[in-house]
């Protein structure tokens, strides 16, 4: 029998890793205390997905929200692809609000975890802004996606026809983290877009990649997309 | 993507010199979903010179056109040319460290060694990249406890404490073979000034041209050899103090592993001299001392290892280890670069963990009037600052720490034509861009990060080795 509080070779695997290792037991069950946190992880990662991002956020931020057709969140995790269409409502707000062709089309989406937003977004938006103008490029008009899936950003494509694209957007919650953010980026999206000319830069958060130099990074990303024309893996970085 | 750079080493000693050339493989960490990154994934020595006599004019100055013969032929042997060389240091060790020589050898390197190759000096350094050059910092990876790396020279043995692959602490012993000098016969020829006090401490009158025999240099050797290694086991005896050099620490914490390297430490391999003129091989007391620390260990809690490389241990340290990359996501203009012998500066951001920007702001004011009256700015050379205790950086911080710096600079030092900064974590480019928008106008901004620079004073900053990331070498200039 091997104790998990002082067995050394436990505590540096422990070190090494988040994930549930050496949580210990009690007879053929987890201990109360890992049974526990199990539960709240995954209440947490129930949470991000079913939960709403802010208005006041939003409005912090100068976004306004459009839906994809997901109905419910229910529906939305049922049927994927109807996270990736607009709804009829949605394309005339967009039509009629946002700036037409724009250098850099920038799109916040709640995604599988609305946490994911909420914690990283005052982080990350304001840096991606700077990091976009920093590299003397010009934005249009930014709003935010209810219910949407990376898909959606080429039907925004093909209503705005913007240049360069970037979606942030949540990522589906695990137990480890449920407010991971990810940063899809694409060169002209379009109905139609094949996978592999998408970027991304994923795991944005405190304890990920950090979002502050994820953003200032996105800004480089953006403008060898724009000066090569083109994205994904033919992008050279 | 993956490329190799060639870098040299060579280590200018009180009694030996010695080069090398090795290659260093930059490895790119990018896997398309994260943030670029990169590292040395290999090093390797492609060419070591055999070990040269220190050519010397006299007891304390180089010989520099013995010195430049002697460059040009390993040139010549390595089979490299100038342009290869994308890296390298010069570690000038000892006594020749001396102002008078030190000079001389930058002002020859900057024309003939290639533009990459840097100079240093301190025993500090020294002992940290004899460190590397041992295996001693890698082995402290390997263990949980901490290593001490005792690089044993001529004049000197340099102390560094190692743990999880980090220098923690350094110290220095006036203990070397060459301190002591005599003839087969036992006539000593030569005691340095600097264990004079100690000798006498223990009671030993010992000068030139006495006589000594092999049982009173026994003692004397064993005793030195019992100084060092009660010292470092935490139980200092026999004023083991008159032997240390300042700056040494207080307290030393339990040491599990003791890694020999330099001249002396090789020679504790070597068979044990029983007679005087098996002692005085090399005019010295070099292989007695050898001896008596190989007894001596056994009476310690400390386990000894083998190492590497022990007589080249420091130049493969300056030629392999001394380089290192930056992180991948950087902001610096390779039309600005490279830059060489920037003075660093450390600034905590936070204290005991708190931000506070009015007591940050205070403490950059602090550091800037301090550099501006250390350094002449006037002419515009550069100053880097390194950010330490940084906590996790969120984008209002982030504008504060700009919003400050900016502010500080304008004030303090307005005429410095950079604004250079160094930090530990992921945030450089961030940085970088933050600075550029509230000062960029008329000045170059240049942020690197995923530095430990815990251990040094100067930093060079090469040009990209692979994508953005660049070649850095943090460095000590004790000369300077």
């Amino acid at each position: 029998m091997i104790n998990k509080d002082t067995n050394e070779q436990i505590i540096r695997l422990k070190q090494h890793t988040p994930a549930r290792i050496g949580v210990g037991r009690t007879g053929t069950r987890p201990l109360t205390k890992g049974y526990l946190s199990f539960r709240i992880d995954h209440a947490a990662a129930v949470d991000a997905v079913f939960g709403e991002v802010s208005e006041d956020l939003l409005r912090q931020f100068q976004l306004f929200t459009v839906e994809t057709r997901f109905e419910t969140k229910e529906h939305y995790l049922k049927r994927p692809d109807h996270g990736r269409i607009l709804s009829e409502k949605a394309c005339e707000v967009i039509k009629e609000r946002c700036f037409p062709a724009p250098q850099v089309q920038v799109v916040v989406s709640d995604g599988l975890s609305a946490n994911a937003i909420e914690e990283n977004l005052p982080d990350v938006y304001p840096a991606l802004m700077d990091s976009i103008s920093a590299n003397g490029l010009q934005t249009g008009t930014p709003f935010f996606v209810k219910g949407g899936r990376v898909g959606c950003m080429d039907a925004i494509g093909e209503l705005l026809k913007p240049e360069a694209f970037v979606l942030l957007i949540g990522e589906r919650p695990g137990l480890v983290c449920a407010h991971s953010l990810s940063a899809y980026m694409c060169y002209r999206p379009r109905k139609g877009t094949k996978e592999s000319d998408r970027m991304v830069i994923s795991n944005i958060h405190r304890g990920g990649t950090p979002p502050v130099e994820a953003a200032a990074h996105i800004g480089t990303i953006i403008k060898k997309m724009l000066e090569q024309q083109t994205s994904g893996v033919k992008l050279m970085l | 993507m993956e490329q190799w750079i060639t870098s040299i080493g060579l280590d200018i000693g009180t009694s030996t010199t010695k080069f090398i050339v090795s290659r260093l493989l930059i490895k790119q960490t990018n896997d398309r979903f994260n943030l670029p990154g990169c590292r040395i994934a290999d090093r390797k020595v492609v060419y070591s010179s055999p070990i040269y006599t220190t050519p010397l004019k006299n007891d304390y100055e180089i010989d520099m056109e013995s010195l430049t013969d002697l460059l040009v032929h390993e040139y010549e042997q390595s089979a490299i040319g100038l342009q290869d060389v994308n890296a390298g240091a010069v570690i000038i060790t000892g006594e020749t460290a001396r102002k008078i020589n030190a000079e001389k050898i930058i002002h020859y390197l900057a024309e003939r060694a290639g533009d990459f190759v840097v100079a240093t000096a301190g025993a500090d350094l020294e002992g940290i990249l004899a460190g590397k050059g041992s295996g001693a910092m890698e082995r402290s990876q390997q263990i949980e406890g901490i290593v001490a790396n005792v690089d044993i020279g001529g004049g000197t043995a340099n102390i560094a404490l190692f743990q999880n692959g980090k220098a923690i602490q350094t110290f220095t012993f006036h203990i070397g073979g060459r301190l002591i000098r005599l003839n087969e016969s036992g006539e000593i020829e030569y005691v340095s000034e600097q264990i004079q006090p100690w000798l006498q401490s223990i009671g030993c009158q010992l000068t030139a041209d006495v006589k000594a025999g092999y049982n009173q240099l026994l003692e004397i050797c064993s005793t030195m050899s019992h100084c060092l290694l009660a010292y470092i086991s935490g139980n200092p005896v026999f004023q083991s103090h008159l032997l240390l050099m300042e700056g040494a620490p207080e307290q030393i914490p339990a040491i599990e592993e003791i890694i020999f390297s330099g001249g002396v430490g090789r020679m504790m391999q070597h068979e044990s001299p029983r007679t005087l003129p098996e002692v005085a091989k090399h005019s010295d007391i070099g292989p007695l001392l050898a001896y008596t620390l190989t007894l001596a260990t056994r009476y310690y809690p400390i386990r000894v290892r083998p190492a590497i490389e022990t007589t080249r241990a420091t130049v493969i340290g300056a030629g392999m280890q001394n380089i290192e990359v930056s992180g991948a996501t950087i902001y610096a203009n390779p039309d600005h670069l490279p830059i060489k012998n920037i003075p660093l500066l450390t600034i905590p951001a936070t204290e005991k963990g708190e931000w506070a920007a009015e007591a940050f702001e205070h403490r950059l004011f602090e550091a800037l009037y301090h550099a501006a009256q250390l350094y002449d700015m006037k002419n515009g050379s550069p100053l880097a600052l390194a950010l330490s205790e940084v906590p996790y950086c969120t984008y209002e911080l982030l504008q504060s720490l700009a919003d400050s710096i900016c502010r500080a600079y304008s004030i303090c030092i307005p005429e410095s034509s950079h604004i250079i900064f160094i930090c530990e974590n992921d945030m450089a480019k961030a940085l970088g861009q933050a600075l550029a928008k509230r000062c960029g106008r008329g000045k170059i901004v240049i942020c690197l990060d995923q530095i430990d620079f815990t251990h040094g004073d100067y930093i060079d900053i090469g040009m990209p080795v692979s994508g953005e990331a660049v070649s850095i070498s943090i460095k000590t200039l004790a000369f300077a």
